[in-house]
């Protein structure tokens, strides 16, 4: 029993015995008063019947019923034609009680329904919400898809007589002159712009995940090497989790690229002295088990604003960014069947959680 | 590897002309043709020892071009190179005799590397 539940009771019996208590202690010459505390214990019984449904007001209505006829019997004597009235009262406690209580169920029913309904409505209004994101997202893709052929044709062609025309002419020259220093700009640009076209070309047509048997915590290791070298540039601690973590089945090449775009973006947004600490978990909920990966930095944090549109290919914050890395990153967990979060105060940090699924008994024997 | 001569494809005139150049810097002997046709053309009454080419070109593209000239030379390396790859094309290319691929855009180094020029 609840605590409301227990009031309510409390409530009921206080009602009632001070009721039968008035009763009692009423002398009979004051005939008035005793009709007054007769009516009064109507209001207990529909009470109950409100709080209890029909259960409630029935076993109101019996024991009201139960206190009073002593006093009738006792008190009163036989007295028929005043007593007739009095019985029928009683008769009449247990009716109200009954149908009271009929009607607050039919009404509590009613409402139950009312509110599962409106739940259902609104699960499926959030369903089409999500499906029309996904469907702008798929659209977005296939035009992706469509343009990176253009792209890989268009623009890597072009780079590649850029870039071979200035490694033939740096062939002229010693470094340190100012000629030398130009080609070294040509070649450092048109890398560049080619790192931007492999990068959009890996999200518009990923390579097919390739699924083996995964060592999560090598791959963990293998990206920290690369991260704790910004890390130290940037004078920030990398804190990486202990111990050892259960295979997953999955593209250990993807999910580096993975970790490597979360970490990265961790460190960029993160002060020097400041910490980006990697927590690993495995939870188990039945038929659900899988790995939980957070990712924690005492950077600056990400407004509302940026946190639903971070994901977005080409939506980017940094100078120089290309607007891919995350958005590359939801991919990939994706394909592993898993799902990225990310939890920020502005000021205070932000927390990227990615879960995976883990390897079943039965897919590790497969 | 040092004297044979090579045969570089590419309907886009800038790309052919690096790697002429490059490869005269190499020291190779190297002779070019701007599509699939000529190339054959010339295939057909000279003896290369590799063919560098193009993937995506108007008429016969790279593709095409590797499996006719393996039919004509089945000793013929073929090196293909390409800015567009799809990863759907991929299995095709050990399919038409392809002996390397060299992604768009490549270094001279990688170049020099596949053509067999690195000391």
């Amino acid at each position: 029993m609840n605590r409301r539940n227990f009031i309510q009771i409390l409530l009921l019996a206080v009602f009632i015995g001070g009721i039968s208590l008035l009763h009692y202690f009423t002398p009979l010459h004051r005939p008035m008063l005793h009709d007054i505390y007769q009516r009064l214990y109507h209001l207990p019984i529909i009470l109950a019947a409100f709080w209890f449904g029909l259960r409630g007001g029935l076993g109101c209505a019996l024991a009201v019923s139960l206190l009073y006829i002593p006093h009738l019997l006792l008190q009163w004597g036989t007295n028929l034609p005043m007593d007739l009235e009095r019985y029928l009262e009683i008769l009449l406690y247990n009716v109200v009680g009954g149908v009271t209580g009929l009607l607050s169920e039919r009404e509590e029913r009613q409402r139950k329904i009312l509110e599962e309904s409106n739940l259902t409505l609104q699960s499926q209004a959030e369903t089409i919400v999500r499906i029309e994101d996904e469907l702008r997202r798929a659209e977005r893709l296939s035009t992706l898809g469509e343009l990176s052929a253009v792209v890989a044709h268009e623009i890597r062609n072009p780079l590649g007589s850029i870039q071979g025309t200035a490694e033939i002419l740096q062939d002229d020259y010693q470094p340190g002159d100012k000629k030398y220093e130009f080609i070294q700009i040509l070649l450092k640009e048109s890398a560049r712009l080619n790192r931007v076209v492999e990068e959009f070309l890996r999200l518009a047509r990923p390579r097919p995940t390739a699924m083996t048997d995964c060592h999560l915590m090598e791959e963990l290791r293998a990206v920290a090497i690369l991260a704790k070298i910004e890390a130290k540039n940037r004078q920030i601690t990398l804190e990486l989790p202990k111990g050892e973590l259960p295979h997953i089945k999955g593209d250990g090449e993807k999910l580096r690229q993975a970790f490597l775009n979360i970490l990265l973006n961790a460190l960029h947004a993160t002060p020097r002295g400041g910490k980006v600490t990697v927590a690993a978990e495995v939870f188990e909920s039945d038929g659900a088990d899988g790995i939980s990966l957070t990712f924690d930095d005492t950077g600056s944090g990400i407004s509302e604003a940026v946190k639903e549109r971070m994901f977005e290919p080409f939506y980017t914050t940094k100078d120089g960014g290309t607007g891919l890395g995350l958005s590359v990153t939801r991919r990939i967990i994706e394909a592993h069947g898993g799902s990225i979060a990310v939890e920020s105060k502005e000021g205070e940090g932000t927390s990227i959680q990615v879960l995976l699924p883990l390897m079943r008994k039965g897919m590790e024997a497969a | 590897m040092k004297n044979a001569t090579i045969l570089a494809v590419d309907d886009n005139a800038d790309c052919l002309q690096v790697v002429l150049q490059a490869c005269e810097m190499f020291g190779a002997f190297i002779r070019s043709a701007s599509s699939g046709e000529e190339a054959l053309y010339l295939l057909e009454g000279d003896q290369f020892s590799l063919l560098l080419t193009d993937l995506e070109m108007p008429g016969m593209d790279g593709l095409q071009l590797a499996s006719q000239a393996k039919a004509i030379h089945p000793e013929l390396r073929i090196v293909m190179m390409t800015g567009n790859l799809p990863p759907e094309k991929e299995p095709l290319l050990s399919k038409a005799g392809i002996d390397g691929v060299m992604e768009k855009p490549f270094t001279l180094q990688k170049l020099k590397k596949i053509l067999g020029f690195e000391e």
